[in-house]
């Protein structure tokens, strides 16, 4: 009965409960409201490490229980539980390194204008490229345009303007870019077609 | 600054190239040439054909913070408190346990008459017939002694040597040589005593 209960409720009376009850089944109903996505975000955002991004899931969870005093019950719940995970993905960051070092030779070469099928090779250095996006950049880039979300909510979670969003945004574009310019751009035209 | 990236970015995120008006188009090629704009907007398009793994969640890891009693640890003075509340707890049941022993005396908080009771008792006779045992048996003769009344004029002999009547034996008494009353000296007139000894034939 409580479960078919929690389900009707929002994530923020899902946190009141939290906050003020200390609720279990509240915060299990939150967790199977946000654990999928969150994967997918500690995915993206720890270069695919799946182990890793599980292990922070279950972590940020715990953070989430522990730290539930800190929610603003007048604030969406998502921007906040979002803001937790970006910030263990930054403090990841500062302990690994903020980049990992691009082999330039790796993206050049006339093996990838020679063969269309090498599309995936494309994809793959679109993906270290954006992998090695400076932390706050990365953030954004990966929010916008793999998680969708809107430019608002980006705001909320990294606490920022929405003007900063888009600015940071716009860097982030110009540097993933500025790293496949090795590539052929006649090449590139020919993969973007066959997409 | 800040204002025209962000601007930039709308416009790269919303129109292509060949959309952009006059104005737009100015306000790029300041930042960026035809060719870097339009391969912006299709490295944004290649993203969205970004694969990345895909995995469910594991279930929460739900650390269990109930203690068993037995298990969890208190401080010393909580436990030396719980013991002394047990001992108070032994104690007070006693107490009242041997409460329930004590004969119930009324005595009087508020008044100082003490009462004291006298217990009264009464002795009952009781006539108890203890059989004895026959130990002897007192047996009286009763001698049943006749006393005859002829009331007749014979006289009786004092010397009678039977006072019961055997006539037979009376004859023969008769016929010895007795004195006749009359003639003894030594008889006393007595009422009633017919002189028997009279020869017989008298008649």
């Amino acid at each position: 009965m409580s479960s078919l209960h929690h389900t009707q409720q929002s994530d923020e009376e899902l946190m009141v409960l939290i906050q003020n009850h200390r609720s279990e089944s509240a915060w299990v109903e939150l967790h199977a409201r946000y654990s999928k996505k969150l994967l997918g975000f500690f995915i993206k955002m720890l270069q695919k490490d799946v182990d890793l991004a599980q292990d922070f899931v279950q972590e940020l969870f715990l953070k989430l229980l522990e730290k539930n005093h800190q929610f603003d019950p007048t604030k969406k719940c998502y921007s906040w539980i979002f803001a937790i995970a970006n910030n263990m993905c930054k403090t990841a960051y500062r302990h690994q390194g903020k980049t990992i070092p691009l082999h330039e030779e790796n993206l050049q070469g006339s093996s990838y204008s020679e063969n269309l099928a090498e599309k995936s090779l494309f994809l793959d250095a679109l993906q270290k490229s954006i992998d090695q996006l400076e932390h706050h950049h990365k953030t954004v880039f990966v929010l916008r345009f793999l998680e969708h979300l809107s430019l608002n909510e980006i705001a909320e979670i990294t606490e920022t303007s929405l003007g900063t969003v888009k600015s940071r945004l716009f860097y982030a574009t110009k540097n993933v870019t500025d790293r496949l310019k090795s590539f052929d751009p006649t090449f590139e035209t020919l993969v973007f077609k066959l997409n | 600054m800040e204002n025209q990236e962000s601007y930039l970015f709308d416009l790269l995120e919303s129109k292509s190239y060949d959309d952009l008006s006059e104005n737009e188009r100015k306000v790029v090629l300041t930042f960026l040439t035809e060719e870097e704009y339009r391969f912006q907007r299709r490295v944004l398009v290649a993203t969205e054909s970004l694969h990345y793994p895909v995995a469910e969640p594991l279930p929460l890891a739900v650390k269990s913070t109930k203690i068993g009693f037995f298990n969890r640890t208190i401080p010393l003075y909580q436990a030396l408190l719980g013991a002394a509340c047990l001992l108070l707890i032994f104690n007070i049941f006693q107490s009242k346990k041997e409460s329930d022993v004590i004969p119930s005396v009324a005595v009087s908080k508020q008044s100082d008459t003490i009462e004291k009771f006298i217990y009264l008792t009464d002795t009952i006779w009781k006539e108890v017939m203890i059989p004895t045992t026959l130990v002897s048996i007192v047996k009286d003769t009763v001698k049943l002694i006749r006393n005859e009344y002829q009331n007749v004029t014979e006289t009786k002999s004092l010397e009678a040597r039977n006072t019961v009547p055997f006539p037979l034996l009376d004859d023969r008494l008769l016929q010895s040589n007795a004195v006749s009353f009359q003639e003894d000296e030594s008889a006393r007139i007595l009422k009633n005593v017919a002189i028997v000894n009279e020869p017989i034939g008298k008649h």
